[in-house]
């Protein structure tokens, strides 16, 4: 065969590939994605505001020593899953003086999950760590800050674990057995609600 | 344009032939030791396509096998007396008078011939001789029949004035200490031994440990410090320790002013001057002998930063060193640390530390830290676990029918490693209690009474142990105050009244001069 005859067959073989590739692959996808136009582009429907619950999320107390409950209204979730992540977001989120949350700034909320057994896990990102001031005391508020928003708000979860961007952790900052789910504690909780302060519910 | 395309063709054609060599690739690599009741020799194991192989060669002249390959069927037979073993050159299994056994690979030609996977020894060829075959990868050992190969680890922690060799075993295994001139001898009644030893750099106390004489010996080479040796057997937790203490003339003398009267009840044999085979025996801990303190934090870990950039890793490690001294000059005791200096331990670590040097108490030495300036004063935990209820005691320990060798079962008791101290729970509490009361009489403490909280450095130590916060370094006034001579002796003198409280406890003797509880009180 000579080269030119070598260059055609390339050439139709490219060609053959690439048409197969297009019909086979990529039109499905188009006609998938826009397979009904009418609902994809629906406006002016209207749009029910989202139903509210009260919920009660922790912060450290004035003298330092406790948590206590804080009541904030926050979207309910349909699910207890659901409910537990509108939780914890709220709990995450930046408060003015006079609150403080135990949970280290910047924190953020990756993932929820919970087991038929009423296991939680909450995997947050490593700034729970990593921005730590240390201490047992403060290890023991900030962890008891995530178990007790989950436990008290979500009556189905039993145990929450911590988990730190996916991965199981032994502490946040060397004190804190975060190997296990851990129950609800009280002993650093006061459960008489403080004055409500402005965190914005999600 | 035909002379590139050919020149094209012999690259792609090299580059698949280099593929697939070097995909075959043979490497010769370390051996396999066989144990059997004729003797030990060698079994030169090589790598082939990163999987470990022997040579099947080796394997017919050592086992009297007969090895037929079957060009048609693509395989080989394999045959020992009337066993007929059928391998096949594409997959990995193995058929054994028609049973079917798996193996990682299949056979695999070579230019030395074929090579067989070494798992090949323990499924497959076990079955054809009728003989077990054991494969321990980890030491490179096949041991063939029914020997008694004790697997061994053998740990070395060094202190002052003395120094611990551990020697732990899953199953116990018979011994006896001998002393020589420069030698102890620990002579192990098996076939073999399966030992892996630690690197050690010669001290005064133990110059080197290695396999003595005869293989079924380990020599512990003496130094020029060495005075005495205690040992003992632990058993339990689902493996024997024997540990093996060596003395300096100091210690020697320490130990015996402290132990005199408690010598004869434990568990532990003295050698000393006895000049007999040690006993084995289950060790209780009714006495305090030896203290593990934990001056927490270290290295990287700076812990809790304090206003004025005081660092909590250097605090504990003060009060620790202060605790030290006192226990060793006024008790007498023996006193060992997870660190003692600027070092990182994994919280781990440290209970195994504690653990290994069988040590009577654990103390965990912390500063605490608030969000808020304002905290201050002593705290005193002790481990709660992460589920309430008895559940953690019925997981810790538990009663478990195993099989025995020649039929039967036997109940055993399991403790799990990662439940250790929920059977100390109440003389952790105990001690717990103490060490608030007697803090209380030297500094601040705070309103709280001893606490509970799952602490990880806790869950692993198999004694009574507690972690004690001795001040918010997040407030500036108890930040100075930490760093202060008379404090941290305040500090040490409040936990060394702890420890002389809680012997005295532990070991119900009668109390002299009323403390805190009802304690003796132990003058400086």
């Amino acid at each position: 065969m000579t080269s030119r005859g070598w260059l055609g067959l390339l050439l139709v073989a490219v060609t053959g590939t690439l048409g197969a590739w297009i019909l086979l692959v990529t039109l499905p996808d188009v006609y998938e994605e826009n397979g009904d136009p009418v609902a994809a582009l629906s406006v002016g429907e209207p749009v029910e505001p989202p139903k509210l619950t009260t919920a009660t999320l922790f912060y450290v107390s004035d003298d330092g020593e406790r948590l206590v409950g804080v009541e904030r209204d926050i979207v309910e979730g349909n699910v207890p899953v659901e409910q537990a992540r509108y939780v914890l977001e709220a709990q995450f989120l930046a408060v003015e003086p006079p609150l403080t949350s135990a949970v280290p700034e910047n924190t953020v909320l990756r993932a929820f999950y919970l087991t038929d057994r009423g296991d939680a896990f909450v995997n947050v990102s490593r700034e729970i760590s990593s921005g730590h001031s240390g201490g047992s005391l403060n290890e023991l508020l900030t962890t008891y800050t995530i178990v007790n928003a989950v436990t008290v708000n979500v009556p189905s979860v039993r145990a929450v674990q911590i988990l730190i961007e996916g991965r199981e952790t032994d502490t946040l900052a060397g004190h804190v057995d975060l190997r296990r789910p851990l129950t609800q504690r009280e002993d650093w909780m006061d459960m008489a609600p403080a004055e409500p302060s402005a965190p914005t519910a999600p | 344009m035909q002379r590139a395309q050919l020149l094209l063709l012999l690259v792609l054609c090299t580059l698949v032939a280099v593929l697939h060599i070097s995909d075959l690739s043979l490497q010769a690599q370390q051996s396999l030791t066989v144990l059997s009741e004729d003797g030990r020799y060698e079994l030169a194991v090589v790598s082939v396509n990163d999987r470990q192989m022997v040579p099947l060669s080796d394997l017919a002249k050592t086992f009297a096998l007969n090895v037929r390959e079957d060009t048609l069927a693509d395989g080989l037979t394999v045959t020992h007396r009337d066993r007929v073993v059928v391998l096949t050159a594409t997959q990995g299994l193995a058929s054994v008078d028609g049973r079917v056994v798996s193996l990682p690979s299949p056979p695999v030609r070579t230019s030395r011939g074929w090579q067989v996977p070494i798992e090949f020894l323990s499924r497959v060829l076990g079955l054809v001789i009728d003989t077990p075959i054991e494969l321990r990868r980890r030491s490179g050992l096949v041991i063939v029949g029914n020997l008694h190969v004790p697997e061994i680890e053998v740990k070395y922690t060094v202190g002052r004035g003395q120094a611990q060799i551990a020697f732990e075993m899953a199953r116990p295994a018979p011994y006896t200490i001998e002393e020589g001139p420069r030698h102890l001898f620990v002579k192990f009644d098996a076939d073999a031994l399966d030992v892996s030893l630690p690197r050690t750099s010669p001290d005064s106390l133990v110059a080197s440990i290695q396999l003595g004489d005869e293989p079924t010996w380990l020599a512990i080479e003496l130094g020029s410090e060495y005075a005495s040796f205690q040992s003992s057997l632990l058993t339990g937790s689902g493996m024997s320790r024997l540990l093996v203490d060596v003395f300096s003339a100091a210690a020697t003398a320490a130990i015996a002013r402290a132990n005199e009267p408690a010598t004869a009840t434990e568990g532990s044999v003295s050698l000393i001057d006895e000049g007999v085979t040690p006993l084995q025996e289950l060790r209780t801990p009714v006495t305090v002998r030896t203290i593990m303190i934990d001056p927490g934090h270290g290295g990287d870990d700076h812990g809790v930063v304090g206003p004025n950039g005081i660092l909590e890793k250097d605090v504990t490690l003060q009060v620790a060193q202060r605790l030290r001294r006192a226990i060793e000059s006024r008790l007498g005791l023996r006193v060992a640390m997870t660190r003692d200096g600027d070092t990182m331990v994994r919280l781990d670590e440290r209970a195994a530390i504690a653990n290994n040097s069988k040590a009577d108490l654990f103390i965990s030495l912390h500063a605490n830290a608030s969000l808020r300036p304002e905290p201050s004063g002593a705290e005193v935990y002790y481990l709660s676990l992460a589920r309430g209820g008895d559940e953690p005691r019925r997981e810790g320990s538990r009663n478990r029918m195993v099989p025995l060798l020649g039929g039967g079962t036997r109940n055993i008791e399991v403790l799990s490693w990662e439940m250790a101290q929920v059977g100390h729970i109440d003389r952790s509490a105990m001690l717990a209690a103490i060490v608030n009361a007697e803090l209380r009489r030297q500094v601040e403490v705070r309103a709280r009474e001893a606490q509970r909280a799952p602490f990880r450095v806790l869950v692993g130590a198999n004694m009574p142990a507690v972690l004690v916060e001795l001040g918010f370094l997040s407030n500036p006034t108890q930040e100075r105050q930490l760093t202060s001579t008379p404090f941290q002796e305040a500090l040490a003198e409040g936990l060394f009244q702890s420890v002389v409280d809680f012997r005295a406890r532990a070991e119900q003797r009668p109390t002299t001069t009323p403390g805190s509880n009802g304690a003796p009180r132990e003058q400086p």
